[in-house]
């Protein structure tokens, strides 16, 4: 039993990092329509920038803050040159323009970092607590927190901000939101920039759990992905309560398959899903729609 | 008198379709304009390419004297041009109050809000009463008063209105066009679209008759009125 509460407390916290992953890509895909599969490069870019520099001897706070930085650069960059200028062609066009966005980042990456892995050291040292049976890494802690503070302030950038309130005015009608002056072109690029962030955050708390390397950023991508399509591709909360499954569903299995298994066992929720469920689990989750 | 709006040989169309083949129109300052027409002829395309939503082809657009016809739709509309599209088009999964809100989001000034919005809902109560209501969730006709007052919050300099009557109640539809002689009353400058000749004619004291894109009649609307053409297709069925 004790096992199972195991593996259910590292599986919630990688799950944490794949919500965020989720959230951003939903975010992204309702003010533009796009599915951004250069989401998990984001966390790539955040994770290792964060690793890099913490290797380097920068403290805690000015080496994530570098991190989120880097990355919302990237976000912009991916916007501005690959989304931006084909705004008038086909979604699908686009889906695949972040496709291509998303092999550059890796390949620039690799050839100005390299392959190995780095390494950042927890938030806070000292000894996991223990509660039961069960381990508690300190740095887990972290990572709910985190998880939860970028989630509470990004509902209440989209619910209780004039700025939040335009960008889902755009999602909803582009049309309309540019009669009262909302520019749907630059929504998307802040829709971007958001994305970028919680990616970010994600690979910044990530870091101190798996060291990152540059390719790590497909596989994230590709979860956070599952955790967006479980949510219903248009639910904030949804999109979270998918990557929490996912990382439970994922952890518990690997407990009693081969490890090797792991990322399959994330895709094939995928399949399934996308095959049974393609408006996901709950089919309209009275949530906030972006 | 520089016009507050002015159109001078307008052409534009969806893709290879020409649908505005060289229109003329000026509206003064404080008037009260309408442009009728069937379906078809025009009406929607005129004031989506006013408002910057379609580019024209050809031909010129000035807010008080000022070429706008190169600005986007998001300039205009912080310039004083506010449409209220076809079909109301409010921001359903928000509330009222925020879709006010949102309507003054071009304001330079964020000051005075309120007072904008206290003064909508005197002159259209229910949005107050549903304020915190989600505006999916109205009905027809006060979706339109929302879509007006959401219009209003930019304090425009002239407010295109694209056949607000269409699809709502008898009982709606002269609610809405009281509300739209309450304006023009007060002085707000209106270009009214409709197929509704007869609730057009209430609030306006000039119009264009539009057929196949172009201006077939103009004048006060008493002319309008008894012009053979207009008589027969906008009046004649209602008798």
């Amino acid at each position: 039993m004790s096992d199972n509460l195991q593996f259910i407390v590292t599986g919630l916290a990688t799950g944490s990092v794949y919500a965020l992953v989720g959230l951003g890509i939903v975010l992204v895909h309702q003010v533009t329509g796009i599915i951004n599969f250069a989401q998990g490069e984001f966390v790539m870019v955040g994770a290792l920038t964060f690793a890099l520099l913490n290797e380097k001897g920068l403290g805690l706070v000015p080496a994530a803050l570098s991190a989120l930085a880097i990355t919302v650069v990237v976000g912009v960059l991916v916007e501005r040159l690959a989304i931006a200028p084909a705004r008038k062609s086909t979604i699908e066009r686009l889906i695949i323009l972040t496709i291509g966005a998303s092999i550059a980042i890796q390949g620039i990456t690799l050839v100005v970092i390299g392959t190995s892995p780095h390494f950042a050291s927890a938030f806070t040292a000292g000894a996991p607590y223990r509660i039961g049976g069960v381990v508690i890494l300190r740095q887990y802690l972290w990572v709910f927190a985190v998880t939860a503070l970028a989630v509470v302030t990004l509902w209440y950038f989209l619910t209780r901000t004039l700025t939040g309130k335009a960008m889902r005015a755009a999602a909803m009608n582009r049309d309309a939101a540019r009669l009262v002056a909302v520019s749907p072109s630059r929504m998307s690029l802040l829709a971007f920039v958001l994305a970028a962030l919680l990616g970010a955050i994600g690979g910044i708390v990530l870091a101190p759990l798996q060291a990152p390397s540059a390719g790590i950023g497909i596989a994230l991508g590709l979860k956070g992905f599952t955790a967006a399509v479980l949510g219903g591709l248009n639910s904030p909360t949804g999109a979270v309560a998918g990557g929490l499954l996912i990382g439970v569903i994922e952890s518990v299995a690997a407990g009693y398959l081969p490890s090797g298994y792991k990322d399959a066992i994330a895709f094939g929720i995928l399949f399934l899903v996308l095959l049974i469920r393609p408006n996901g689990l709950l089919r309209r989750a009275s949530s906030v729609r972006v | 008198m520089t016009p507050i709006l002015e159109v001078v040989d307008l052409i534009a169309g969806y893709g290879r379709i020409e649908a505005l083949h060289g229109i003329d129109m000026r509206v003064e300052q404080g008037e009260a304009v309408t442009t009728i027409g069937a379906n078809g002829a025009g009406k929607t395309t005129l004031l989506k390419t006013i408002a910057g939503l379609i580019r024209p082809r050809r031909g010129r657009i000035s807010l008080e004297g000022e070429n706008v016809t190169s600005w986007s739709a998001e300039r205009r509309a912080r310039a004083g041009i506010a449409l209220v599209p076809e079909g109301r088009q409010v921001f359903p999964d928000l509330s009222v109050r925020d879709n006010l809100l949102l309507g003054a989001y071009g304001r330079r000034r964020q000051s005075g809000i309120t007072e904008d919005i206290d003064k909508v809902v005197a002159l259209f109560p229910i949005l107050g009463e549903r304020g915190q209501q989600l505006a999916g969730t109205l009905s027809g006709g006060q979706q339109q008063m929302l879509a007006i007052g959401r219009a209003l919050m930019s304090r425009p300099k002239v407010l295109l209105l694209d056949e607000p009557s269409l699809g709502l109640a008898p009982l709606a539809v002269r609610e809405v066009v009281d509300k739209l002689v309450a304006l023009a009353e007060a002085g707000s400058t209106l270009v009214l679209v409709e197929q509704n000749a007869a609730a057009a004619f209430r609030v306006a004291a000039r119009g264009y008759v539009l057929d196949r894109g172009e201006v077939v009649v103009e004048g006060s609307i008493e002319t309008l009125r008894e012009d053979p053409r207009v008589h027969s297709a906008y009046l004649g069925k209602l008798g």
